[in-house]
This record gives structure tokens, sequence and C-alpha cells, in this order.
């Protein structure tokens, strides 16, 4: 407008026509006095959000409350910085005039798309002086992480495992020894207390029987997750029901006092060696927290996995997509004589459909029934597979192949 | 609405001008409904521009009208600029379009003043001679240059103000690059 009105004065003033000059003078004297008026604005902002910890699905109140300590009112826009998968409401940017001395809280509903590790902040601010002369665009206020936790399913049975650990748990262990659980009644021999003795049966038989029983002991439980690859749409990919199925597992086992140790083997490779109690659960949903698909040429050999994270006798659950060549080839070198191995499949098939064609739905229908055919392959060779269907997983019927596996073994 | 009354105001009083003057206004309301379809500035800009130099078409009264025209104008382009501010907000505080409507009519209505004050200087003036054109010129080469050092002080102000936000952008900050 200021070239305009330039325009405007300089062919008013070489043509003799007075009144272009007159035409722009309002514009001139406009400009004039909001840049005379105009004052650099001192702005301060602070964002608070009601939890930094929530869990997916759910949303937070983030306020955020800016000041004018200028000498000036301004008109403000202001927006929030965030992560891609933060949904903010209001989304855009909200305006207002702040007179001088004043301040003004404004609340936004902040909702994470997904589990993970949220950035949410700083505040954007652009303030124009009363007239618009001037613009000023600046960053206030601190960036706060807001982590979403992944939604935990309640789960109705646990993959039972086929070894336990001598240390106090819920699981029925196989040996005998002292626990609640019946197992046998035998006779008496030197070195038995006598309130193992089962008077019952002593009466009947006339001579001195005692009760065996089932200690209740606990199991090592790795969890294996695979961050190879994914299958995603729009909404959701297989990546996020593996984490909820490795919270829901974590949180399942670490209940029934068993020690339980993560392992994300991917593009790249982390850890948390076995524990127990609530503390490792935390660490456990943090650690899931940063999972990521991490694209990668690198195989991964079961020697890369640290031998420490697999303990003897420990149930080894390795949740996997069965989409990538090196986690399938990975879980059939651990599945070795004395290691107790299940597949939880998360299964790809919600995230994908058969393209328009004919040909594409045949191809479809080839990929399902070679994926049919590998988890017949797995069990050929002994290791359990069931399809996590969020919370849903047939672990039932992995026990029982387990079992029967078991005793196919031991035949 | 504005637009069209101002082109109205001088088609009715130009003669045989008035056909280009109508293509002028039509030209000028065209130019803003596209820049406020599309969100360009630069239509609206030079819808504003194209409707002063309508006013030169009009016979009479044209120095008598320039005040008021030139403020009309202004109030034009700040419609425009406002519109085109407010449709990319989602949300807007009660009060703060209309405050700044008001701060804009106040100064506004300042501009007509001053712009009265030159349209009485130039009707009572000397006719026009070198000394009277060079004070002119003179007034309004001082008038830009003054303008100019506020803009360019301001702005050295405002860039020492916050030096690390230079570099700083983001997907998330598209907002801020959008006008």
């Amino acid at each position: 407008m200021l070239a305009l009105t330039g325009g405007a004065v300089v062919a008013g003033l070489a043509s003799g026509r007075p009144e272009l000059v007159v035409l722009a003078t309002p514009i001139l004297l406009f400009v004039g006095v909001g840049l005379v008026l105009s004052s650099e604005p001192r702005l301060a902002a602070e964002l608070d959000l009601a939890r930094t910890r929530l869990i997916e699905g759910e949303s937070v109140m983030a306020t955020v409350r800016v000041r004018n300590d200028g000498i000036a009112a301004v008109d403000i826009e202001l927006a929030l910085v965030r992560t891609r998968q933060v949904i903010l409401e209001p989304e855009g940017p909200v305006m207002m005039r702040l007179d001088s001395g004043r301040s003004v809280k404004l609340e936004f509903q902040v909702r994470p798309q997904r589990w993970g590790a949220h950035s949410v902040g700083p505040v954007l601010v652009r303030a124009r002086d009363p007239l618009g002369m001037m613009v000023w665009d600046t960053r206030l206020g601190q960036v706060v992480t807001l982590r979403s936790f992944p939604r935990e399913q309640r789960l109705r049975e646990l993959v039972a495992p086929l070894r336990t650990q001598p240390f106090l748990g819920a699981h029925v262990a196989r040996v005998r020894g002292s626990g609640i659980e019946f197992a046998d009644v035998r006779p008496f021999t030197s070195g038995d207390r006598v309130r193992q003795v089962n008077w019952r049966a002593t009466a009947r038989r006339g001579d001195l029987y005692v009760t065996e029983r089932h200690p209740e002991h606990a199991s090592d439980v790795v969890l294996l997750l695979d961050t190879f690859a994914e299958a995603r749409d729009a909404a959701s990919g297989t990546l996020d029901a593996a984490v909820r199925a490795a919270a829901s597992m974590a949180r399942a086992h670490l209940a029934r006092r068993d020690r339980v140790a993560l392992v994300d083997f991917g593009g790249a490779l982390h850890w948390l060696e076995p524990a127990f109690g609530t503390t490792q659960l935390y660490r456990i949903v943090d650690a899931l927290l940063a999972s990521d698909i991490a694209f990668s040429y690198a195989w991964r050999a079961v020697e890369s996995i640290p031998r420490q994270l697999l303990p003897p006798g420990a149930l080894v659950l390795a949740i996997t997509p069965l989409l990538d060549e090196r986690s399938i080839r990975l879980i059939t070198d651990l599945r070795t004589p004395g290691r107790d191995l299940t597949v939880i499949e998360v299964s790809p098939l919600l995230h994908t459909r058969p393209g328009p064609t004919a040909a594409d739905a045949a191809g479809y229908q080839l990929w399902k029934l070679h994926r049919d055919a590998l988890r017949t392959r797995l069990q050929a060779l002994g290791i359990g597979t069931a399809v996590w269907d969020e919370g849903k997983a047939d672990l039932e019927g992995v026990n029982s192949f387990r079992r029967l596996a078991g005793q196919a073994g031991r035949g | 609405m504005l637009d069209l009354a101002l082109g109205v105001l001088v088609a009715t009083d130009a003669g045989s001008a008035s056909g280009l003057a109508w293509y002028g206004v039509a030209f000028s309301v065209a130019l803003l409904a596209v820049s406020l379809g599309l969100g360009s500035s630069t239509a609206f800009q030079t819808s504003v521009g194209v409707l002063g130099l309508v006013l030169l078409l009009r016979r009479d009264d044209r120095l008598v009208l320039a005040p008021i025209y030139g403020a009309a104008l202004l109030v034009l382009s700040e419609l425009a600029r406002t519109s085109h501010e407010v449709r990319r907000l989602e949300l807007i505080a009660r009060g703060s379009i209309r405050a700044r409507l008001l701060t804009t009519l106040l100064f506004t209505g300042l501009g007509a003043c001053g712009a009265g004050v030159v349209a009485i200087a130039v009707a009572r003036a000397p006719m026009r001679s070198v000394a009277v054109s060079a004070l002119g010129t003179a007034a309004v080469a001082t008038a830009f240059a003054a303008i100019v050092l506020i803009a360019r002080r301001s702005q050295s102000r405002d860039s020492g103000a916050d030096p690390s936000a230079e570099g700083q952008t983001s997907e998330d900050e598209t907002w801020l690059d959008s006008t």
C-alpha cells in the first residue's frame, strides 16, 4: 500500500493533479502515525499441562497464559507447536487483543493420537501493533513432554511357562516341594515334616504317608518386540498393537511376580534386563514409548542379543507381525532345545487390503496362504503361535499346543 | 459494497468517460472478489489502486471528494487485510475485531482530516510555480523519508530483540508463513 501511495503522490506531483496527493494523504498519515506509535511488545507466556502422563486415547488440558508487559495494546495470534501425532482443539491460531499490563488465559485440549512421548510447546506468538504496521514473531514458554502410555488390555489368560525359577511366584511348578497345589501321596521317609503327614491316608493304610505339593514359583519372561517392519494404515499399525500387547503382557506377568525382560529388536537393538516389580513395569512402558520402526538392512542374529537377556528356562514371547524375513529367521534360530518360545502374531491383515484388480486379489490371497504356511512351519518346529487381536489372543489354544508339544518332545 | 459505492460515486459524474469509469469499477470489484476468494493481497492492492485512479475520471469536485475518497480506500484496504488475516484463524476472542476496526476508523478519520487540510491548502495556494512544486516535492520526500526511517528503525529493533527466532522453522509453524 505504501508503494501505491508513493506512486500516487509522485504521479500527482508530476501531472499537476493535487487530488492524487490528497487521495494518498490519509494512507500516508495512517502509516506514519502507526509507525510512530508502534513499540516493541513485551510479552511473556507460560504453558502448563494439567497432566504430563496419560493413557492412549485420553486428552489433557493445556493452559497458556500470556501477559503484556509493554506500554501499548497488541493484537496477538498464538498457536502451540506440537509433534505430528498430537491433536489440538482449537487447532489453528487464536487471535485476541491484549491491553497493556493485562494477561489472558487460553485453554487447548491436547490429545495424542497414539502412544509415545510427544512434545507440546513452545507457544508461537505473532504480535501486531493496534494499526497492524509492525509484526513481531516470537516463541514463548517451554517445551512440555507428554507421555501417552499404551492402552492395556485385560488378559484372561497368560502363556504358561514350561519351566519356572526357584523364586516365589504364582505359577505352579512341575517340581514337588512346599506349596498349596496337591501333587501326590507317598510313604513317609526320614526328614519329612510332621505337618506333611496325610492322616487320612495313614489311618487307612496303617502306615505313615505324607502329602506332596507343587510349589508356586516365578518364571523369567522375555518379551521380544519386532520393530523391523510394520503394516500401517491411516489410523493405526501393527507396531501400535504390538506395543499394547507387550505392555499388557508385561503388566500381567509382573503382577504374577515374574521377572520380565524386554528386547526391542529391529533396525536398532534396545533391551531391559529381567527384573521384578512395579519399577520394572514403568521401565518397560517407558522403553516401549521409544519404540519405533527403524529402517535398516542389518541382519540380527541370536548372538546379537546379550546372553543375560535370555536366561535358561525363560519363557520367550516374540511379539511380531511376521513381516520381515530377518525377524522370522531370528525366531526360528531362537528355537533351541530347552528354550520356551511362543510367537504372538500381531496380524497385519487388519491394516492391509487387496488392490482393485483381480490379480491384486489373487496376490493378496496367496500372501495370506503364505502366512498360514509360515505359521504351520513355526508350529512344526514346536513354536506355539497365537494371533493378537486387541487382547483377545487365543492363548488358551497356545497353552494346549505347548502342552502337547511338550509331551511329544518328552515322548 | 464500499468498493461499489465509491465506483458509483465517480461513474455517475464521469460524463463522456463514464463507460471507462464503469469498466474500472467492474474491474476493481472483480479484483476484490478474487482477492477475497483466493486470499491474494496483491489483488486487493491492485483493486484499491484501480479505484483510486477512477477518481480522476470524475468531472466535478474531485478535490473536495478526495479526502473522503482516500479515507474510504484506506478503510477498504484495511477491511480486506483484516479479512485475509482472519480467514486462517480458528478462534477469535470476543471484541478483538471490533477493537481493531474502531482503531482503524479513528486513525482513518484523523487521516481524512489531514487530507482535508492538504486539500484546503491546495485550493488556497498560489498558482502553480516551480517554487511551489519544489516545496511540495520536498514535503512529500521528507514525509516518505521519515516513514522509511521509522520503519527501518522498528525492523532493526525487532530483529535485535529475538535473534534466536531466526532459522527456527518447522512444519508446525506454517501458519506464521502463510501471510
